[in-house]
């Protein structure tokens, strides 16, 4: 009876080590899909032109940079309250505006 | 009598789980390429590999073919090294963009702050640092 209880030990730990080995050569962790694709487009308040190079950011790290057209997306992290900032621009802020970014909610 | 019902539920499961046989993990050997060389690896790939990487669009045709796939879909990019790839994050976006999710393995080597950004802008979902051995 202490043997079977060994065992079951001895194979429980076995199997998870086996597990974990495999996730750490070819796995990956579980994806909770926690994020949500945003895309939007800097445009001049003036000309209402698009602008190019403005970089956007959602997160504090994640950021990305407005092409020719003006356009930006990226996926970043779900939140009640999403706000984006602009960079690069802090000094003539009043002469720019963003169009309200558009989520998307992934099936 | 319990073993017996246990048995049965088992044989329905199966028989259901047969019938469906839902993909919900794809793995991407997207290059073949290699930085490091390491002992342990068990992967066919090196520094000086003759195969090309196979061109984005020929994945992305594969994925295609994939009829009603599995909602939650996971497509994991592996190697090789995938950061080799220079297209990675058009890779992540194209897969997102077909309502997959992705994720990769790689050994780090090439993972900056810079990198990091692009791929999480990219829509990758879960990621895997090898560090189970010395090159």
């Amino acid at each position: 009876m202490r043997q079977n209880w060994i065992r079951n030990i001895v194979g429980g730990l076995s199997f998870t080590t086996a597990l974990f080995i495999f996730q750490a050569c070819y796995g990956t962790p579980q994806d909770f899909g926690l994020d949500v694709f945003v895309e939007g487009k800097v445009v001049s308040k003036t000309t209402g032109e698009p602008i190019k190079g403005i970089k956007v950011s959602a997160a504090s790290l994640q950021h990305t940079v407005t092409d020719d057209k003006g356009m930006f997306s990226f996926y970043t992290v779900k939140s009640a309250s999403n706000q984006f900032r602009r960079c690069g621009w802090s000094r003539q802020r009043n002469i720019y505006q963003e169009r309200q970014p558009r989520l998307y909610r992934e099936r | 009598m319990i073993p017996s019902v246990k048995r049965a539920l088992f044989r329905k499961f199966k028989a259901v789980e047969t019938r469906r046989h839902e993909l919900s993990y794809l793995f991407w050997e997207c290059t073949t390429r290699c930085n490091l060389d390491c002992l342990h690896c068990g992967s066919d790939c090196s520094k000086q590999s003759n195969y090309r990487d196979m061109p984005m669009e020929d994945f992305l045709k594969a994925l295609d073919t994939i009829k009603n796939p599995a909602k939650n879909l996971m497509v994991v990019v592996t190697g090789g090294e995938p950061l080799l790839r220079k297209d990675l994050p058009a890779c992540g976006r194209e897969i997102r963009r077909r309502g997959m999710r992705w994720s990769m393995v790689s050994n780090g080597y090439f993972y900056d702050e810079a990198v990091h950004n692009s791929l999480l802008n990219a829509g990758l979902g879960a990621l895997t640092i090898s560090l189970d051995g010395l090159p």
